[in-house]
């Protein structure tokens, strides 16, 4: 049987669902045995989902006036005679 | 900045194309995309000045460049392809480097390569994923505190959700040492989360 190591590094191909099928029955066979690494692999998981789910940072409101300050020096720019 | 000379000659194959082949106006820019590259940047270069700076340039130098985009890509690709080489460049030039070598986080295996102390499992409530500010404190301090080259990789892949083979290509690395690096990345970041989120024994 794989070991617990040897399993986290197959972690990665198994939630991107690319696990070749010769390790797959491998790491069914391990997870069958071993709580640990259902609880890693959960956690793994888990780890990505709440990443997904972060909402982006807004624009610190000094940063959006400097942004409109140049985008209206550009207007400027492109309607000089 | 200098480094958009690259960006404004080479075609980007894209896999999305804006209908009329047309960029967007700055004012579009600058309400839907400078968001955008300022998270990215924030996160990649890890603290709220510096991703300013480099929001500035890429800004600036996108509504420079916006009549030569010529829409063989997504704007959105060529855009990020433009804030990932902006925040780069800026790192490029600061003094201070990180240590590149991370702890192996695979640190808790006995000999015989089974975990050494039982993993706990965590609380997986579904209604921790409609995430509070606490848990997104949490989570934008532990992708802060992974090293440079797992924390670049990590926001591309697992926070922008961007393909591995467009992220390979944009930091000027193979698709195996991407993929290397967000494992690595990932089991970091769970173990940085674990104490947070592990049942507590009974």
């Amino acid at each position: 049987m794989i070991t617990c190591h040897e399993l986290t590094e197959l972690l990665f191909d198994l939630v991107d669902s690319q696990m070749p099928p010769q390790h797959r029955e491998d790491v069914e066979q391990h997870l069958r045995l071993c709580s640990s690494c259902v609880a890693y692999l959960e956690s793994y998981r888990f780890t990505i989902q709440m990443t997904r789910q972060l909402p982006r940072p807004p624009l610190p409101p000094h940063l959006a006036q400097q942004l409109r300050a140049l985008l209206e020096s550009q207007d400027s720019l492109h309607h000089q005679p | 900045m200098g480094e958009l000379s690259e960006f404004q000659t080479v075609p980007i194959q894209g896999q999305e194309h804006d209908p009329d082949g047309r960029p967007p106006t700055a004012e579009k820019v600058f309400e839907e995309y400078a968001p955008r590259v300022y998270s990215l940047a924030r996160r990649m270069l890890g603290n709220a000045a510096d991703a300013e700076d480099v929001t500035q340039d890429v800004f600036l130098n996108v509504v420079r460049s916006l009549p030569s985009f010529r829409g063989e890509a997504a704007f959105s690709t060529w855009l990020y392809r433009i804030a990932v080489n902006a925040a780069l460049a800026y790192r490029r030039k600061q003094a201070v480097r990180e240590e590149h070598l991370a702890r192996e986080p695979l640190e808790d295996f006995d000999e015989d390569g089974n975990h050494r102390a039982p993993v706990r499992p965590w609380i997986t409530d579904p209604a921790k994923l409609a995430i509070d500010h606490e848990v997104q404190r949490l989570i934008e301090g532990a992708i802060a505190g992974l090293p440079e080259n797992y924390r670049h990789v990590y926001v591309l892949a697992d926070v922008e959700e961007l393909p591995n083979a467009e992220i390979a290509e944009m930091l000027g690395l193979s698709v195996a040492a991407v993929k290397s690096r967000l494992h690595r990345a990932r089991l970091l970041m769970r173990r940085a989360l674990a104490p947070y989120f592990e049942e507590q024994a009974a």
